[in-house]
């Protein structure tokens, strides 16, 4: 299933001089980038520098104070976040909000439902049948320790029996990421996905990640840390303050003293084996 | 075997109830039978099932809160509102208009319908301890409002009571026979429940409860929080309506002072709270636990309510989600609860702890010099 776009030049979401302050702060200020269809976008920049807040204004959880958003040759400004979603842009929150009562194929299933009161479209048995698809797409079968060849006839898994409470953190992440994939996103935006995590499951969501882009969905990461990003992404954009400082390719963006003055310098040293997030250097001051 | 159980368990559930629902329907039949002083006074058995009348009213003003407060988490103050809403129409309708008592109730509770879409319109503006203020303010000042008209003396209809009671005696009755009334007031009951708890066992229950458990995180999963909590609204004043209308063919007025004072609004919420929030089902059993309660206890005079509210805030404290909801957890099996493995959070190296402790230690120090 490839989605490549129909369109050769435009990209698949464009955003124009976007601006939104709160109060006095300015948390994004005239910031532009683009997405390319079916890339893997890097989006990163020190803690606070307005990369959430571009998801938020991306995905319609706040209204920006000014400009554009253009995604797949529509303008998408200013829309409320269910329509946000049905057109295409999916995410996922930095810190995990799964619904607690819920269980996990339950918790799938939400992102599944209709909008329309009445509707014969989207029975229980095709959304069950759907929810089956994404947990095990996202490998939530295998974390709530179900063998992968061991699914029982209608397709459920213990998702079925499991509460968010029983998932580890990297389980949590793929939550996030099975919920998100129940909307059949072009795009997906993922906020942090790898803080927190042990190198072996950074690995393993990074695979998870590079299978959707080859499924012909398109990425955009944020991370406050590239090392763990070099590898997966493909072009990065950095903002700081509220602004785009540095676009390119990791490599390049890595040489850019604007970007390591930034980070205080050294921070995107990639030659670094590890990759645990927890060794940036922006902890190195409070040290 | 697991997926077995879980079908089956409910069915318990169910039976129970039905068997709840089958003894309610015994109930005239039921009452002389047990307490043989109500075969020799018909008026002791009509005064009972009065009680019981009323019990059933306050299980579809709680179940109506429970869709609105226990499984959207939009906490009403108010419900009073819609209550009122409801009995002043149904009082206003059957002195002017010459339909039959169900059409009345029923465009009743339609009205009050209207008046959830319109308390809806700020309440998705709204969170939280606001969203509650909101609702309360607006039932007062409908309270208020109705006083103030007095439409019964300006409008000249009925006969005008106190403080803008409508007095419809006349016009507004359903039959004279109790036996009669009961069960209309029990299909009531159980017409509300099915309708009730249908819609929050369905995807829209879903989504409405995914918008109580994190409104920002539904908007995310592609749920139009805006229109569903709406709807929320919308139901739920449909079924407080119902319950005044029906509560003034009960008792052939409406009166500020009863349909829409603020104590039927505190009283729908300790009934949802005792039976549990979040269930339907268990504000059917708070309301005849709180009406039998108020009954049974009367020698205590207004203590009774003092007691009734006290064992609401201790459920609240003790056992959040009902007494109902913790005995059917404990029965459906805890065991499908997969509990995650206890990983103590690693203890921070002393190196670091100690230098914030001392600073913290002088810190608040110095805030006590």
């Amino acid at each position: 299933m490839t989605r490549r776009g129909p369109k050769g030049s435009e990209p698949l979401l464009r955003v124009e001089g976007l601006s939104k302050a709160f109060g006095g702060l300015q948390a994004v200020s005239d910031l532009s980038f683009h997405v390319r269809e079916g890339e893997i976008l890097g989006l990163i920049g020190p803690n606070g520098a307005g990369k959430t807040t571009a998801f938020h204004l991306i995905t319609g959880m706040h209204k920006p104070d000014r400009g554009r958003i253009v995604f797949r040759g529509r303008e998408i400004t200013g829309w409320p976040p269910y329509r946000v979603v049905q057109a295409g842009i999916a995410r996922t929150f930095q810190i995990p909000r799964p619904f607690p009562h819920k269980t996990i194929a339950q918790n799938v299933e939400i992102a599944l439902l209709p909008n329309a009161l009445f509707t014969l479209r989207g029975r229980r048995r095709d959304r069950w049948a759907r929810v089956a698809a994404c947990c095990t797409r996202a490998g939530l079968c295998q974390t709530v320790g179900h063998p992968p060849a061991a699914h029982t006839p209608n397709g459920r898994c213990e998702c079925w029996h499991t509460y968010p409470g029983a998932l580890p953190q990297a389980g949590l992440r793929k939550l996030e990421i099975a919920k998100a994939l129940a909307n059949d996103p072009h795009l997906l935006l993922l906020d942090e996905p790898f803080a927190g995590l042990t190198h072996r499951e950074v690995e393993e969501l990074s695979e998870l990640v590079r299978e959707l882009r080859a499924e012909g969905r398109t990425v955009v990461i944020v991370d406050h840390n590239m090392r763990g990003l070099m590898k997966l992404v493909e072009r990065v954009v950095v903002i700081h303050f509220g602004h785009k400082l540095a676009e390119g390719t990791p490599e390049e963006v890595a040489e850019n003293p604007a970007v390591q003055e930034a980070y205080l310098a050294g921070t995107l040293d990639r030659s670094s084996s590890s990759s645990s997030s927890s060794s940036t250097l922006k902890e190195g001051p409070s040290r | 075997m697991r997926v077995r159980r879980l079908s089956l368990r409910p069915r318990l559930g169910s039976a129970l109830l039905l068997l709840f629902f089958a003894l309610l329907a015994a109930m005239p039949y039921l009452l002389p039978r047990l307490f043989p002083e109500m075969e020799t006074n018909p008026l002791l058995l009509r005064r009972w099932l009065d009680i019981l009348v009323m019990a059933n009213l306050l299980a579809v003003l709680a179940m109506s809160w429970d869709l609105l407060g226990g499984y959207t988490g939009q906490i009403s103050f108010g419900h009073s509102f819609f209550f009122g809403l409801g009995a002043f129409t149904a009082a206003i309708l059957s002195l002017t208009v010459d339909w039959s008592p169900w059409t009345v109730i029923g465009v009743g509770a339609l009205a009050a319908a209207v008046g959830g879409v319109l308390i809806a319109a700020p309440a998705l503006r709204l969170h939280g301890p606001y969203l509650s203020l909101m609702t309360l303010v607006a039932a007062l000042a409908f309270d208020r409002f109705i006083r103030w008209l007095k439409p019964a003396d300006r409008f000249d209809l009925g006969i005008p009571g106190a403080e803008g009671a409508i007095l419809c005696s006349l016009k507004c009755f359903l039959t004279f026979d109790a036996v009669a009334k009961y069960y209309y007031a029990l299909a009531l009951l159980v017409g509300s429940f099915l309708v009730l708890w249908a819609i929050a066992r369905s995807r829209i229950g879903l989504a409405l409860e995914a918008i109580r458990d994190d409104e920002e995180a539904a908007q995310a999963a592609g749920i139009n929080t805006a229109k569903f909590k709406t709807l929320a609204f919308s139901v739920s004043g449909f079924f407080a309506g119902l319950s005044g209308a029906f509560y003034v063919y009960h008792i052939g007025s409406a009166s500020p002072s009863y349909v829409l004072n603020l104590e039927r609004s505190v009283e729908a919420i300790a009934t949802a709270v005792l039976g549990g929030m979040g269930t339907i089902v268990g504000p059917i059993f708070g309301a005849y636990f709180f009406k039998l309660f108020e009954e049974l206890f009367r020698p205590l005079e207004a203590l009774r309510y003092g007691v009734l509210f006290a064992l609401a805030l201790a459920v609240l404290l003790l056992v959040q989600g009902g007494l109902l909801s913790r005995a059917l957890q404990r029965l459906r099996g805890r065991d499908l609860v997969a509990v995650p493995p206890s990983a103590p959070p690693p203890s921070p190296p002393p190196s670091e702890g100690l230098p914030q402790g001392t600073e913290t230690q002088t810190g608040t120090e110095a805030v006590r010099r």
